[in-house]
């Protein structure tokens, strides 16, 4: 059994390394951390002290001072006008490039259908199928519909969402739904550019593109992502962030704490936000930082900005990827959007 | 051969050296057990790959008084041992299908044979002979007790034994 070799060891060997290399490189060595007796009471003194002046009236207002000191201190107080153009989706929201919204119903999520000509949303055991102008086009009732996701060509179309703990696809006409079988709860995945090939979680935190792979299995994933070129995906998890080619071989690995991540259009680049800041990986760049916690990032449609949400700071971040060009940030986005609602795309 | 704790702690300093010295070390034994485990080379890959990335991982905290192999050979098997239960329950490949895709007597090994045993049986030969640990230390790598890993042993090789002399 010592002379035993198995297939193709050196290949598997090559791949595997350019994965564990980057892996390393990406690692951020931890200090361990001991807290002694002494400390640790002092430190637990010092949370209850706060505990208790957090709840006294003029606690309560000290803290609220400091929430609202959060965030770009510098941002405008409403959407002008959107940096790159472009149309946004959030919750029942449509908001246009020249800062115009449009209220298009009292909708939980939506995202775009290829080419942005009509919207998938949804109300808690309804999905639905809008026109950009609010005009309903079709209605599904299912129970706790989530996650619509739409794919295809001009001429035939699928829309993937949960209902319940169950995978479905319907027809871009609202026609033929169907049960793809269990799913945790992360919104699935089409892949750009081919056949109907959709990526989604398995409730084990498997990933499972049927027909092709299936990861391994991990923690639930938080997103999934294709590159535009349908070559990659992303799965990323609250520690760990793996790229997988379309055969299912990963390509890289990254270690840290995430919250969210896309692939910049038209490039195998990764934004992602770390809860307190937005990076590039490989190489690593971070182009904003904070203390506060971000929540969700889209790239927009040219790849030169990523808007990122700041829910504690009532703001949106728009953050270019190009070196020298400045952040600009919009807040009381609440107030404008009727809540803060999850951002369901940006298309041109 | 190389001071493997030597490697393990410029590894834990940020050397990307060490590391791929440690990792070119024990690369292939991890590869070729996992291989033995599931007879799937992707699937061997992976299993290899993720012990190393838990080692990247746990780099940090890892114990230097310790020998490096053991601690990732105990990742590679659990792991190969998890994934063929896992492909047997999904019924992903059938038995029959799994063994025509296994090469019989590669390198003079009862492949086709080794591959009809039980996961578990398959892993203690694995590492007592290809990794060459005694069963003492499979029964402390894998938690289980002595004699345990004494009779899957036993009852994997008459198997083997069998199948080699049909």
């Amino acid at each position: 059994m010592k002379a035993f070799r198995a297939p193709d060891e050196v290949g598997a060997q090559q791949r595997s390394w350019a994965v564990v290399a980057a892996a390393f490189a990406e690692r951020e060595p931890v200090a361990p951390r001991r807290l002694v007796p002494v400390r640790a009471a002092l430190v637990l003194a010092v949370v209850a002290a706060l505990a208790a002046v957090a709840f006294s009236p003029p606690g309560h207002a000290v803290l609220t001072s400091v929430r609202k000191a959060i965030g770009i201190e510098r941002a405008q107080p409403a959407l002008y006008a959107l940096p790159g153009g472009g149309r946004i989706l959030a919750g029942g929201w449509l908001v246009n490039g020249d800062g115009s919204t449009r209220h298009l119903g009292d909708y939980l999520e939506s995202s775009w259908s290829p080419y942005g000509r009509f919207i998938a949303a949804t109300k808690r055991h309804e999905l639905l199928a809008l026109q950009p102008d609010g005009t309903v086009r079709w209605t599904l009732a299912r129970p706790d519909v989530r996650f619509p996701r739409w794919a295809g060509t001009h001429t035939d179309t699928r829309i993937a969402y949960l209902s319940g703990s169950t995978l479905r696809v319907v027809a871009g006409d609202g026609t033929g739904d169907r049960e793809v079988g269990p799913a945790a709860p992360v919104a699935p995945a089409w892949r750009p550019g081919g056949p109907f090939t959709l990526a989604y979680a398995e409730p084990g935190g498997r990933v499972h593109v049927p027909g092709h792979f299936r990861t391994a299995a991990g923690a639930r994933p938080l997103r999934l992502a294709w590159s535009s070129d349908g070559a990659r995906l992303l799965v990323l998890r609250h520690r760990t962030l793996d790229v997988y080619d379309a055969r299912g071989r990963r390509v890289q690995h990254a270690l840290g704490r995430f919250a969210d991540g896309a692939f910049l259009p038209g490039t195998h680049r990764l934004a992602v936000l770390a809860p307190h800041a937005v990076q590039l990986l490989a190489p690593r760049r971070t182009l904003f930082r904070t203390t506060g916690t971000l929540q969700r990032l889209v790239p927009s449609p040219d790849g030169r900005r990523l808007l990122v949400t700041w829910p504690e700071a009532d703001q949106w971040l728009f953050v270019p990827v190009d070196p020298g060009r400045r952040l600009s940030a919009v807040g009381n986005i609440a107030e404008q959007l009727g809540g803060s609602l999850p951002v369901g795309g940006w298309t041109s | 051969m190389p001071d493997e704790r030597g490697l393990v702690r410029a590894a834990q300093a940020g050397s990307a050296d060490a590391l791929e010295r440690l990792y070119r070390l024990h690369w292939p034994r991890a590869y070729r057990a996992a291989y033995l485990v599931v007879h799937d080379a992707a699937g061997a890959e992976d299993i290899a790959q993720e012990a190393f990335l838990a080692a990247v991982r746990a780099l940090d905290r890892f114990d230097r008084r310790r020998p490096f192999g053991p601690w990732l050979h105990r990742i590679v098997v659990n792991r190969a041992i998890d994934w063929a239960r896992a492909r047997s329950l999904r019924g992903e490949v059938g038995v029959d299908e799994a063994l025509a895709a296994v090469e019989d007597d590669r390198d003079g090994l009862p492949l086709r044979a080794l591959a009809a045993l039980p996961p578990e049986q398959r892993a203690v030969i694995v590492l007592r002979h290809l990794l060459e640990y005694t069963p003492g230390e499979i029964a402390r790598l894998l938690d289980l007790p002595r004699g345990t890993v004494n009779s899957r042993l036993r009852r994997g090789l008459d198997t083997l034994s069998r199948e080699v002399e049909r």
